[in-house]
């Protein structure tokens, strides 16, 4: 392989762990909130919440500080896309678990609210007569990698050529993933999700679970939202970047399924859907090329994947592959 | 009976229970929709009044311009009128297709990418055979089409849910994206070096739907309130629309009562996705002439889910709420050209809004609250006016 192709590849290779990122956190909050059996498809809608408001609070500090300091810009945008992003999760978890209604018309009704607020939020923060804006020092901030900008070698230019963002992600996905498997809470969690009618019966709290599964989940998916504006798209917003961020929620959804609702999946599951996204803009590396219109029929490969990955679920029917059984039914402890 | 009592007494009533609420009437549940409608608009109203500084009246005028024309202005309301009409018959019709699914408690997501397809499969017989077929084989072979293909993407979740019980939410969600990609696939063939793509067989016209009353999609919305109505009755009156609602009610009921439930399953699931396909070659045939996978659906099969369910089936609500969804998009959108507050973003929120009203609502329709001590002001009541007899 000559130099030109490695460096290319490297360079595949990066952007689709970045890309993987982004979806893993949106992704991993909806594998939380799924647990529990809520099923939210507001999930690209508090994508877009989590990237607006931590973009603009890390924004709007940058501006007004005199010197912003590193620490604190990343602690008001991850704050900002956390907290905005689990008010959202609350407003779904009111909505199907105490008012019981429908999950999946809830979800699509915030996911058309969540981006219509997100360009609304991006619209103000944005000065007047321009489209796009960027915040350079957050972006300097969240991309800041362990290479700090050396050569470095192959090795280190695969593994050590991220923000912190990402390998907070993994992080998180060993953290949920000790979480559902070794923990009481986790334990009882899941209880929640496969038979809440079981789970009440054994002293649970359903609507407890129900209600924190799913605003910490959103508030996960969230930090996705704010990792594509902050880093993945060079710390700029426009409402095309609202646009994008709704769509890779969508793929997110589908990365649960891929991973058959296993957090560690997620990690690799991920990094795959990002090589296959990007694979067009590098398919040059195998000697290849493609036309436009061929292009979009590559970018379909992630979800095709995923419909194969649910087919097998269901025709292999094994009890540890599958969902969670309750997911998507609310529960009425009267009703029976 | 007085121990029971007293071992009651120690039991702490909670402050709110809830119970099924099984017999409200027609005219209650109405009311606390509308009431549920008014509080929702009036939030509306806040946000616009925070946001623009405008009044609830202007805001109220402004959206009303916008989607039937200004009053006294005949050219206005009726373009404004045409157009509210096209729009809105699509998303009903895209509702309709959803129902039987829906009824079925089959989880039809994929709406937006059965339109796209059926779009796509017109699209593709008008573009590469309107030479070879002629006059009404054309047309013939091009509504054929996206039946086909509509009702393609229908089977193959149901096929796969009927057989292995394989979630279709989540199945007809991701074929949404499969399809919008395809589309994408074909829209970038056929935009070549342009910039966007240009209508299919701009300077022949062929295939096009002809203009009655001076549109070319005035076919289209005769066709979707026609397929309405025919829903409606097949629903209601077909052995088809009973065993539809007995396998929505229960499988097991169903399979007692000798319904092949598989078949239904498929069945229904053909018939939902033919009707999407239906839509989306009209759209091609009368209304856009060309393909986009964000605007020749446009996200309103996303949003006929929650027309379909809010509606419960109900074919009179569809029309309202479709009627309702209208007012909100074409009103924010008008909004939006008056305001640039209201540019970008704001009538998604206002429409997010609404709907978590009229979602939310449902509960107080469907369960009655009672609040603590409730029986025993009942009981005492009952007392008083039954002690003289």
């Amino acid at each position: 392989m000559n130099a030109d192709a490695l460096a290319n590849l490297i360079n595949w290779i990066n952007r689709a762990v970045i890309f993987g990122t982004v979806i893993m956190y949106g992704s991993l909050g909806e594998l939380l909130t799924e647990k529990s059996g809520n099923m939210n498809l507001g999930t690209p809608g508090t994508m877009c919440i989590g990237g607006a408001f931590g973009f603009a609070g890390a924004y709007l500090y940058e501006i007004n500080a005199e010197n912003p300091s590193a620490y604190l810009v990343i602690l008001i945008g991850l704050l900002c896309a956390f907290g905005s992003a689990a008010l959202a999760g609350l407003l779904f978890s009111f909505i199907t678990t105490t008012l019981r209604a429908n999950q999946n018309v809830t979800g699509l009704a915030l996911t058309t609210f969540g981006l219509g607020l997100a360009k609304f939020i991006g619209m103000i923060i944005i000065p007047e007569g321009t489209t796009t804006v960027k915040a350079k020092f957050a972006n300097e901030v969240f991309s800041r990698t362990l290479l700090h900008g050396q050569a470095g070698s192959t090795f280190s230019k695969i593994f050590f050529n991220y923000g912190f963002m990402m390998y907070l992600a993994i992080i998180t996905a060993i953290v949920l993933h000790l979480f559902l498997t070794r923990s009481r809470k986790g334990l009882n969690l899941r209880a929640v999700g496969e038979n809440p009618a079981t789970a009440d019966a054994m002293g649970i709290n359903v609507s407890r679970y129900k209600y924190l599964a799913t605003v910490i989940g959103s508030g996960i998916a969230g930090l996705g939202g704010v990792y594509y504006i902050l880093d993945y798209n060079y710390g700029g917003w426009s409402t095309q970047a609202a646009l994008s961020i709704q769509a890779l929620g969508w793929l997110a959804l589908a990365l649960v399924i891929f991973a058959i609702w296993k957090p560690l999946n997620t990690i690799w599951g991920s990094y795959v859907f990002g090589v296959f996204y990007w694979l067009f803009n590098f398919i040059s590396v195998f000697g290849l090329k493609v036309t436009s219109a061929q292009s979009s029929l590559v970018e379909a490969v992630p979800y095709v994947v995923t419909i194969f990955v649910l087919i097998l679920v269901s025709v292999r029917r094994s009890r540890e592959n599958q969902g969670p059984a309750a997911l998507g039914l609310s529960y009425f402890r009267e009703e029976r | 009976m007085a121990e029971n009592t007293a071992v009651h007494k120690d039991i702490k009533e909670p402050l709110l229970r809830i119970e099924k609420n099984a017999g409200m009437s027609k005219w209650k549940a109405m009311g606390i929709r509308g009431i549920a409608l008014v509080l929702a608009l009036l939030v509306c109203g806040i946000f616009i009044n925070a946001v623009g500084g405008l009044s609830l009246g202007e805001a109220f005028r402004q959206m009303w311009e916008g989607t039937f024309g200004v009053i006294g202005n005949a050219r206005s309301i009726e373009i404004r009128c045409w157009n509210t009409a096209i729009f809105g018959a699509k998303l009903l019709c895209i509702a309709v297709a959803l129902t039987p699914a829906f009824r079925m408690r089959f989880w039809n997501i994929g709406a937006e990418g059965q339109v796209l397809v059926g779009a796509l499969a017109t699209a593709i017989v008008m573009h590469d055979f309107s030479d070879s077929l002629r006059g009404p084989a054309l047309y013939i072979v091009m509504m054929v089409v996206c039946v086909l293909a509509g009702s393609l993407w229908g089977f193959i979740p149901a096929y796969f849910k009927a057989k292995f019980g394989t979630n279709e939410t989540l199945f007809t969600l991701m074929m949404n994206y499969v399809a919008m990609k395809m589309v994408d696939c074909f829209y970038n063939l056929w935009k070549g070096k342009k910039s966007s793509m240009e209508a299919i067989n701009m300077d022949t016209h062929l295939g096009y739907l002809p203009d009655v009353l001076n549109h070319g999609y005035t076919i289209n919305i005769i066709v979707f309130v026609l397929l309405a109505v025919l829903m409606f009755f097949y629903l209601k009156k077909t052995k088809h629309g009973f065993e539809i609602a007995v396998v929505g009610e229960s499988q097991n009921t169903a399979r007692y009562a000798g319904i092949n439930v598989k078949k239904v399953i498929i069945r229904t699931m053909i018939l939902s996705g033919a009707i999407c396909g239906i839509c989306g070659g009209l759209t091609v045939a009368g209304q856009s002439h060309s393909i986009s996978s964000e605007t020749t659906a446009g996200g309103y099969g996303f949003t006929a889910i929650i027309v379909a369910w809010l509606a419960q089936f109900n074919t009179l609500a569809m029309i309202a709420i479709s009627i309702l969804i209208m007012f909100l998009e074409m009103g924010t959108g008008q909004l939006g050209n008056a305001y640039p507050a209201f540019a970008t973003g704001a009538g998604d929120v206002l429409i997010g809004l609404v709907l978590f009203f009229i979602i939310g609502c449902e509960f107080f329709v469907r369960y009655r609250l009672i609040f603590r001590g409730a029986a025993k002001r009942a009981e005492a009541k009952a007392a008083k006016g039954g002690e003289p007899a």
